[in-house]
């Protein structure tokens, strides 16, 4: 028999607002539900909020990405696009990227950075967001 | 003779005692067993111990007194086989799967290597409850002439896979993904077998490393 899994009813992934970005982080080791759940969630949330351009997915707690995670990220980024977000995957390992390559999977239709600030950078989004005023 | 002893000897040959007193000072529980009694998981665990605390306290020990030291705690040159049996019906299997090949080559393989077959024994995993419901993966590692291999067999009664050729030939693609994972294990792994029909599926994959080149890396 299998050990019971610890990751069982694990919280879903934190999905924070950064000024006009949304920020994902993805835990560790996801089971496929998981993984999916996380898509829906990030769906549901930008078609909720209004105003986010940017969706910045960290994936740097992931140990693996084989082609399931791989093509549920790949259509979070797809989702993201079609509600105006721009979607950048931050954080890959080394040793996760060369597998990514081998597998051959290709993520070329999704954006990556190599770390937060890049991809801020890429998304030329602020943190701070806009005052009420409308001044810059 | 308990592991921890042995250790200390053969290092005492080429370091000091104080140097050996304090290598051997942070070996894990495991050192305490005889000699011979260790497993692959557990030994090579022990030589990455020995290992780093060389590199801490006198820089990186060679090749030759790692081997030595192999030799010496495997007691007949080798240590025993590991295994892990077990039943994909889930996707939590599939992670359970990936936990116990990454305990399995954790200590066996380069980082690499190590996400390459866990990667794989993922894919394989997943596929089994994809699509055929239920099934078994087999993982096991052992070693023989300074050669470390790691075989996975994953193995289910599900309705066979077809289009094999196509899948293989990676000319079949499907929005499911199907034939992406196994393709992608083909690629991970060395020699991938697969024998399949009506009766369920059966797949074998290997990874192997040298002993030197896993020990010169670490």
């Amino acid at each position: 028999m299998n050990p019971p899994h610890p990751r069982d009813g694990a919280p879903p992934a934190p999905l924070m607002k950064l000024g006009h970005c949304l920020f994902v982080l993805v835990p560790g080791a996801l089971r496929d539900t998981a993984v999916r759940d996380l898509h829906d969630a990030v769906a549901a949330r930008l078609a909720k909020e209004d105003g986010i351009r940017g969706l910045i997915i960290d994936v740097s707690a992931l140990g693996l990405v084989d082609s399931y995670t791989a093509r549920v990220l790949e259509q979070t980024a797809h989702v993201a696009r079609s509600f105006g977000a721009r979607a950048v995957l931050v954080g890959l390992q080394p040793e996760v990227a060369t597998t990514l390559v081998e597998l051959g999977i290709d993520l070329g239709s999704v954006e990556t950075a190599l770390n937060l600030e890049r991809a801020l950078a890429r998304l030329k989004l602020r943190i701070v967001s806009e005052d009420p005023d409308g001044r810059p | 003779m308990v592991v921890r002893d042995a250790v200390a000897e053969a290092l005492a040959a080429v370091m000091t005692p104080l140097l050996v007193r304090s290598i051997v000072a942070t070996l894990p529980s495991s050192s305490e067993g005889e000699v011979g009694s260790l497993d692959m998981m557990a030994g090579y665990d022990l030589l990455r111990y020995v290992a780093d605390g060389a590199r801490i306290f006198s820089g990186p020990p060679s090749v030759d007194l790692l081997t030595t030291l192999h030799d010496l705690i495997g007691g007949s040159q080798s240590f025993r086989p590991s295994a892990q049996v077990l039943t994909v019906t889930s996707d939590h299997d599939v992670i359970a799967a990936q936990d116990a090949a990454r305990r399995l080559v954790r200590a066996l393989f380069k980082p690499t290597d190590c996400v390459r077959v866990v990667t794989a024994v993922s894919e394989l995993a997943r596929n089994i409850y994809m699509y055929a419901g239920t099934g078994e993966v087999r993982l096991n590692v052992s070693e023989a002439d300074r050669t470390i291999t790691f075989q996975v067999i994953a193995s289910d009664r599900g309705p066979g896979i077809a289009r094999l050729e196509e899948i293989l030939a990676g000319t079949y693609h499907s929005r499911s993904g199907l034939g992406r994972g196994l393709l992608g294990a083909k690629t991970l792994l060395e020699g991938l077998e697969i024998q399949t029909g009506p009766q369920g599926t059966t797949i074998k994959g290997v990874k192997q490393a040298r002993f030197a080149d896993i020990m010169r890396v670490s």
